[in-house]
């Protein structure tokens, strides 16, 4: 008889193996496994807690699984992608609306391919990276859900991040043909920052300064990267954007961290959250939005940013006021009113990427 | 609970435990919590702190005091809570705010507090009285948390279980970790009792939330959505179907006569089926941690025994 739930020893070679493939034969039927519980029995002989993990046990031909373009849809997260979509759409209109220059639209296209490509092949490598460290369990904060629900599993997200990856890759050759210093820099921090934000050696997303690496990421790395490659050339309105940009997706992020404080905490994670503490990192998400504002304040004070960029992006307030708000209001971390957070956070981050484009595009 | 299976040292302990308050100065707080909060309990809480304590071989005599202790905390907050939900029975009795007022329902509960408080300085045991007004806050700021979240269908599992470690899983565990700590143990077996309390205590919530839909329970079906609150077998419906959240949201705390549950069958009995494996998970966490406690030279093969029965006894209540 199939059991409904089954367990492995952490560490174990077994359970390695049912993280990896989501799967296991049991009585000779395929079955897939989902994690559900994970248990630590202190121990007085063993250092540190003993610990096994605990599946749901589902045999393969009654598992129902949603519609294959569902499962891609959920994976790569179209939400969560208007993090580097935006500022190479903000860039571009900038550049190439605002103020007129000439660039390559087959450089365009292209490059817009390989921050897609990049930005999915993190996001499944994430997912991948937090399924295996048992980070992303049903029930928790965070991933897309795939494998959380046993519609894909690790090898199989794993193979799609590295495809997606070795693509972006072969893509980017094809543009670099500038003798730029800074953009081969810039090149090689974004790519290896974000190959390198969950998967191992470095593994950043897990050590403390993972957040500060999305802002350089998410923001001026990115910003300034893309007005190099298309435009030869970025000014100080551009790093004005980058900063914009950066803060806003630092902001998402920690939006994340507060959510999940509790459980980081327990599961000792260090991350900015943890390590400012509760009070302090309301004020900190406070701050993240400040910056995020005041980037764009000295961009149309001191560059040639357009102030309508600034006026636009300010219809978002009402949003960031509503979640602070509630951030303020909770009595502790795991107040029922940190909830929504992530998914407000990001919300605000695509309202915010939306209304600076839009600044650009209607010009008056 | 019907316990035949204790030692009859610990049965003895049980029924020898004076609940009685003498309070000289108003005898009728003591009328009224001994109709009350302190009427016939379950005494689980002093019969957790016997049996580890014969499990790390204490004297009962020398764990009275603590029993006693648990009880009135536990009778304290029951008092207060019942204020808080504005509930008008427990135990198919009135309750203390119901018989008299919500102002002397709070007074009697400070009361038992801070008796708790006076009688365990006398004794001298300072972690054991940190640890006790550190579990105190802990009931407060679970209490508070649920408070917060009543009402609100959008609850996530990590609240829930915070709020279950909180209100119902601390003072067990406090109980278990006096026990080590009354036998002189160091850190590490005192950080093993408490975490055998916690699996306990938290195992206890997600069994209470099961019996909650059972139809053929004391408390009257789904008395926590009646009460506004998300329990671990609605949480894990919602997970499952969101779909749910908006007509859940729209009965939450409001359940009209007659009503029509926004669940099928099958939904919560998968549910269910759920929450019970991960509270036979907890139990098994507690079953392994009672394995490394019987290994102790003085333990009570007894005792041990005993609580392996509690632990099989909570598996069977849901079966």
């Amino acid at each position: 008889m199939i059991p409904g739930i089954i367990s492995f020893k952490k560490n174990s070679d077994e359970l390695k193996s049912a993280l990896w493939e989501g799967t296991l034969s049991i009585e000779g039927q395929l079955c897939r496994l989902i994690p559900r519980e994970v248990l630590f029995v202190p121990s007085l002989e063993v250092p540190g807690a003993v610990g096994s993990v605990v599946f749901e046990v589902n045999p393969e031909n009654q598992f129902v699984r949603p519609s294959r373009w569902k499962i891609i849809l959920q994976a790569i997260r179209p939400l969560a992608l208007g993090m580097s979509v935006f500022p190479f759409l903000v860039v571009l209109a900038n550049g190439g609306w605002e103020l007129g220059l000439d660039f390559s639209r087959v450089s365009a296209v292209v490059l817009f391919f390989v921050i897609l490509l990049v930005q999915v092949s993190v996001h499944l490598s994430n997912d991948v990276q937090d399924h295996l460290r048992l980070v992303d369990r049903p029930g928790m904060v965070g991933g897309s859900g795939v494998i959380q629900k046993g519609w894909g599993s690790a090898r199989i997200l794993s193979a799609s991040s590295a495809i997606l990856a070795l693509s972006a890759f072969q893509l980017c050759f094809r543009l670099i043909h500038q003798d730029s210093l800074g953009l081969y820099v810039l090149g090689a921090i974004g790519f290896l920052g974000a190959f390198q934000f969950s998967s191992p050696p470095f593994s950043l997303k897990y050590r403390s300064w993972g957040d500060a690496v999305i802002f350089l990421l998410g923001g001026p790395v990115l910003v300034l990267g893309v007005a190099q490659l298309l435009f030869h050339r970025w000014d100080w309105a551009d790093f004005s954007l980058g900063l914009f940009f950066g803060g806003s997706a630092w902001a998402f992020f920690h939006s994340k961290r507060l959510q999940s404080f509790e459980s980081d905490q327990q599961g000792g994670v260090s991350n900015w959250a943890t390590l400012l503490g509760f009070k302090r990192s309301r004020h900190f998400l406070v701050m993240l939005y400040g910056l995020t504002y005041f980037s764009l304040l000295g961009g149309v004070i001191w560059t040639e940013l357009p102030a309508r960029v600034l006026c636009a992006s300010l219809l978002a307030l009402p949003l960031i006021f509503r979640q602070v708000s509630k951030v303020y209001r909770a009595s502790g971390p795991v107040s029922v009113y940190l909830g929504q957070l992530r998914s407000e956070g990001l919300v605000i981050q695509f309202c915010l990427g939306t209304l600076a484009l839009l600044g650009f595009l209607l010009k008056f | 609970m019907v316990l035949n299976w204790l030692p009859q040292e610990t049965k003895q302990a049980i029924e020898n435990l004076d609940l009685g308050l003498s309070v000289y100065s108003v005898p009728e707080i003591d009328i009224l919590l001994s109709k009350t909060v302190l009427f016939r309990g379950k005494k689980f809480r002093p019969t957790l702190c016997f049996l580890m304590s014969q499990t790390f071989g204490v004297d009962l005599d020398r764990a009275q005091p603590y029993a006693r202790a648990a009880e009135f905390v536990h009778a304290a907050t029951l008092a207060h809570d019942d204020v808080i939900d504005e509930s008008p029975t427990r135990r198919h009795r009135p309750t203390l705010n119901a018989l008299s007022s919500n102002a002397r329902a709070v007074l009697a509960g400070d009361l038992l507090l801070a008796r708790v408080m006076a009688e365990l300085s006398a004794l001298g045991e300072i972690e054991i009285i940190a640890d006790l007004a550190n579990t105190v806050e802990e009931l407060v700021s679970g209490e508070w948390l649920q408070l917060e979240a009543r009402n609100i269908a959008r609850v996530n599992r990590i609240h829930l279980e915070t709020v279950a470690k909180k209100k119902t899983a601390s003072l067990m565990s406090w109980c278990c970790a006096t026990a080590a700590r009354l036998a002189g143990k160091s850190q590490s077996w005192v950080a093993l009792a408490r975490q055998f309390g916690e699996s306990l205590g938290i195992a206890f919530q997600m069994i209470d939330d099961i019996i909650d839909y059972d139809p053929a329970g004391e408390k009257p079906f789904a008395q926590d959505v009646r009460e506004g609150l998300v329990n671990f077998v609605t949480l894990e419906m919602l997970e499952a179907k969101p779909s749910l959240l908006e007509p859940l949201q729209k009965i939450l705390g409001a359940v009209p006569e007659g009503v029509q549950w926004p669940w099928q069958p099958s939904d919560l009995e998968r549910a269910s089926a759920q929450v019970r494996a991960r509270a036979d998970a907890k139990l098994e966490v507690a079953g392994q941690i009672l394995d490394q406690l019987s290994q102790l030279s003085n333990s009570s093969p007894d005792a041990v025994q005993a609580l392996r029965s509690i632990l099989v006894y909570l598996r069977e209540r849901v079966r």
